[in-house]
């Protein structure tokens, strides 16, 4: 019946053998509702790509113990399911007894990835990122065209290398700041250093973290991407490393001093490190939850979804919706589904902002998000900002640590 | 699959926006549900949004005589979705609308693929609730439920998911659609489910899909509950707990009751433990009812007192460290989330759900332990749970699915055999208890003569009840 785990066929699932026999079918994460939970729906993919079951946590569950124990399965078909999930980690946070279907579904890409068997598009996203160190392939060149880079390395050093002593913080973007969302990162850039940090940038010295890549199962090429980084970081020394991306936020768990720009903001503003006065009249907002965010806390990390009401009732900010829910669905910038199913990420998309009642504004921590539902946005719907880029457009400082 | 189920099949993929799976791949989850049962291999999967596309893929399949199983949340344990005989799995996720919320009438119209927690939410706004959910909410679909005699929470009060049914609208296996209860007639619509003659709605109930496919399902409609609360009592033994149940019985002191439970020592012993772990050293109760009251809070206060003495006449006292410990919590809660719980203990769990009498509940115990001592390799757990009469009796075994799957579903067949001969009867009955059906002589061959009457080519669910495959 069931292959044992020593000698395996599938390596990459070794970790998740017991996961296989212990799921029980109960269909939570294919589609659950609880409301007293803010559970309105589980996954994305079944509601925007296909409805198929072998698109679902359970399906992925199924698909690897039946590739596992020799089942004839058609590769090809099967990288297409497998290759259309966005990684969100609904499926895992609803499952009644801790299976890790999403991660099933990332050892399944593995396996493919080592047959070759990665679609076109995901094979494109790793030649981008490794010719021009970001997921979409805009060019390197511009990744720190959000500051006047020589005005910002005379004040407070665009790639000015900084040894060791003295408090330094390096400002990352990340991929979706720096070249989908510019304008998050120059505001969170602007923030930073009206509270009185000398921010540096890594500038010609940045790299992506390889979260796309680890998200698309490259593991290995997203291990290298990781570690090129890391020791830059450390070549450069820093004292507080801070990043917009909450991916790449989700690459450095475990690494020591570093923080999101939306966690650091949150304690800023509380602390009174940072005086903002509105200067417009207040938007209700609604918070458009990360699903990358929420998956930090796996690790024991801080949900910085929960950092953006903190931000926004510390500045009197109306807020429509219930509570925070770390069950929303995927707006389909996650898992590389908008390069690999654009049309289905883009359903996503329109589908959270569907979702929402009531709001003149649409806020997200992640910059990813804020670019992916700003590209599903029309004339009709509220405008969409990073939460860097909405106070900007609706405060002014009044005044810092600086 | 026969030739012409294929191509017919085809054709329907464009039909109605209906969705259409060949490929073994997509075919793969749909084998299935939360049961031991042997799973089933799907030649197509069919995933319609409309009734008009049920009755096509129902003449369809009637014509190229193609076995068709209906899915609803595929959470039932008793394998009633499992294609055993391949064909068609009929994935009613698609039809998912609220159709009426009738205030006036006190009736919800819904779809079968609504599930339990949707309609929930959307009832909440009108301060209103429906009778029956069960522990599998989330995910669960009202058409499921109806067609798997679904139990449990609000058993006391409403007894079974088919109590609640005021009427329904099934297609039958040549594609005609019939409406029952006073829908029956249009012009009168869903109010009243006992008129024009014979219970037909009945028939449909608890049928796991054998007899027709469910498309609408009207629903009584109960203001929320005002007041909740929990209480527990500890007994010596099983029998002190089932001459209070059945005194609660008699004297219909059930009507504030939404769920009840009985618990063994080793559940007792295990959450005392957990939760303080000095108490669990000392003399605990050998058997537990743990009572969840819900209504208005005067009427529940009397009740409450009422059945405190009747526990106290059986030698019950209260035993509020079960209480805090275990039970307020799961009703609260954990009670979507519990029940899985132990399928983390070896990998799965199979069940069999049976109805007890209240005055047969220690025989149901009594073959609990036998099974136990015969295997104890497949750890056994019980649940037994309070209706407004009689009883529902779980056995759960866990086993390890990679090793003892086989061994575990024969252990359960046997015990099947022994819970039949012990009084009580199957309770969801899918394919598990498909062998204890073709017992109930005279009973079994009216339910072929209608099966034959409305399926003759037994095309609907195959093996389930044991008809046909
Ligand atoms: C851990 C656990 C706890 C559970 N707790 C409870 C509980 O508290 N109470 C309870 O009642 N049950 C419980 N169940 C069983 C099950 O979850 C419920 O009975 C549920 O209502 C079944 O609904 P479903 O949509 O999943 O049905 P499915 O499993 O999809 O179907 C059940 C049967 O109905 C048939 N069917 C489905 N839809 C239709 C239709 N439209 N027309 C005709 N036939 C149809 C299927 O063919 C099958 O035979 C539990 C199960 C598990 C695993």
């Amino acid at each position: 019946m069931a292959n044992t785990e020593a000698g395996t066929p599938l390596p990459h699932l070794g970790d998740y053998f017991k996961d296989l026999y212990h799921c029980s079918d109960c269909g939570y994460c294919v589609d659950a509702i609880w409301q007293e939970r803010g559970i309105e729906h589980i996954c994305a993919t079944l509601g925007s790509h296909s409805p198929g079951l072998s698109y679902s946590g359970q399906g992925y569950i199924k698909l690897a113990r039946a590739w596992l124990e020799g089942e004839e399965l058609a590769l090809p078909t099967l990288a297409e399911r497998v290759f259309s999930c966005t990684g969100c980690g609904n499926c895992e946070r609803i499952c009644p007894i801790g299976l890790r279907p999403m991660n099933i579904n990332r050892a399944l890409r593995r396996e493919l990835v080592d047959r070759d068997l990665a679609p076109q598009s995901a094979t494109g996203i790793c030649a981008n990122v490794s010719s021009q160190q970001n997921p979409g392939g805009a060019p390197f060149a511009e990744r720190y065209a959000f500051v006047d880079r020589r005005a910002f390395a005379e004040s407070a050093g665009v790639g000015a290398t900084h040894q060791g002593a003295g408090a330094a913080t390096i400002y990352l973007p990340g991929c979706a700041a720096a070249h989908a969302r510019p304008a998050e990162a120059s505001a969170a850039v602007e923030l930073l250093a009206a509270a009185g940090i000398q921010v540096q940038l890594l500038g010609d010295e940045d790299r992506c973290c390889g979260a796309p890549l680890r998200e698309l199962g490259f593991a290995a090429a997203a291990r290298a991407q990781g570690a090129q980084l890391a020791e830059r970081l450390n070549a450069r020394g820093y004292d507080l490393l801070l990043t917009s991306g909450c991916e790449c936020a989700n690459t450095f768990i475990g690494m020591d001093r570093q923080r999101t720009f939306a966690a650091w903001l949150a304690d800023a503003m509380e602390q009174g490190v940072l005086r903002l006065v509105a200067s417009t009249e207040l938007p209700v907002v609604a918070c458009m939850e990360s699903c990358q965010a929420t998956q930090a806390t796996r690790a024991g990390n801080p949900d910085d979804n929960a950092a953006l009401p903190r931000i926004l009732a510390a500045l009197g900010v109306p807020v429509v919706g219930d509570a925070a829910s770390p069950y929303r669905l995927c707006c389909g910038g996650s898992g590389g589904m908008a390069a690999l199913h654009p049309e289905s990420s883009q359903a996503m998309a329109r589908a959270r902002i569907d979702a929402v009642a009531g709001a003149a504004a649409l806020v997200s921590v992640d910059p990813r998000c804020v670019a992916q539902l700003e590209a599903a946005r029309t004339a009709d719907d509220p405008p969409v900002y990073g939460i860097a880029e909405f106070l900007r457009c609706h405060f002014t400082i009044a005044g810092g640590a600086a | 699959m026969s030739t012409a189920a294929t191509d017919g099949l085809v054709a329907l993929g464009n039909f109605a926006g209906a969705a259409l799976l060949t490929d073994p791949v997509d075919l793969v989850a749909y084998r299935r549900d939360t049961s031991a049962a042997t799973p089933g291999k799907p030649d197509a999967v069919v995933r319609p949004h409309t009734a008009e596309a049920v009755v096509e893929v129902l003449q369809r399949a009637n014509r190229a005589r193609t076995p068709v199983y209906a899915r609803g949340g595929a959470t039932m344990y008793a394998g009633g979705v499992n294609p055993s005989a391949g064909g068609i799995v009929l994935d009613l996720g698609g039809l998912n609308r609220i159709l009426d919320i009738d205030l006036d009438r006190g009736i919800v119209v819904c779809e079968p693929g609504v599930r339990f927690g949707a309609l929930l939410a959307a009832l909440r706004p009108h301060g209103q609730t429906i009778g029956i959910v069960p522990s599998t909410a989330p995910a669960a679909t009202i058409g499921g439920a109806l067609s798997a005699h679904a139990l449990g929470t609000g058993s006391p009060q409403f007894q079974s998911f088919g109590d609640e049914v005021a009427g329904l609208e099934v297609i039958l296996a040549s594609g005609e659609r019939v409406c029952t209860g006073s829908a029956a007639s249009s012009r009168a619509g869903y109010f009243q489910r006992y008129c024009i003659g014979p219970d037909l709605t009945g028939l449909f109930l608890g049928a796991d899909g054998t007899l027709g496919i469910v498309v609408a399902v009207a629903l009584w409609l109960h203001p929320l509950p005002e007041h909740r609360q929990t209480n527990s009592y500890g007994f010596a033994d099983a029998a002190g707990v089932q001459r209070c149940i059945l005194e609660i019985q008699r004297r219909e002191l059930v009507g504030n009751i939404w769920y009840a439970g009985a618990y063994e020592a080793a559940t007792i012993k295990a959450r005392i433990g957990q939760a303080f772990p000095e108490k669990a050293q000392g003399p605990l109760p050998g058997f537990a009812l743990a009572v969840d009251y819900r209504g208005d809070s005067g009427r529940v206060r009397e009740d409450e007192q009422r059945i405190a003495e009747i526990a106290a006449r059986c030698g019950g006292v209260p035993f509020p460290d079960f209480d805090a410990a275990y039970f307020h919590r799961l009703r609260n809660d954990e009670v979507y989330w519990y029940s899985f719980a132990g399928f983390f203990a070896m990998s799965r769990c199979a069940i069999l759900m049976a109805s007890v009498p209240t005055d047969r509940m220690t025989a149901f115990l009594d073959v609990i332990t036998a099974q136990r001592q015969n295997y104890p390799q497949y750890p056994l757990g019980a649940a037994l749970v309070m209706c407004r009469r009689g009883l529902h009796g779980g056995a759960l075994a866990f086993y390890d699915e990679a090793t003892q799957w086989q061994g575990a579903v024969a252990a359960m067949e046997e015990c099947a055999g022994t819970l039949v001969a012990a009084g009580c009867v199957p309770y969801k009955t899918g394919k598990v208890w498909a062998a204890q059906v073709k017992g109930f002589g005279p009973y079994w061959g009216l339910l072929q003569r209608i099966k034959r009457e409305l399926d003759p080519h037994g095309i609907l669910s195959p093996g389930d009840l044991g008809l046909g495959g």
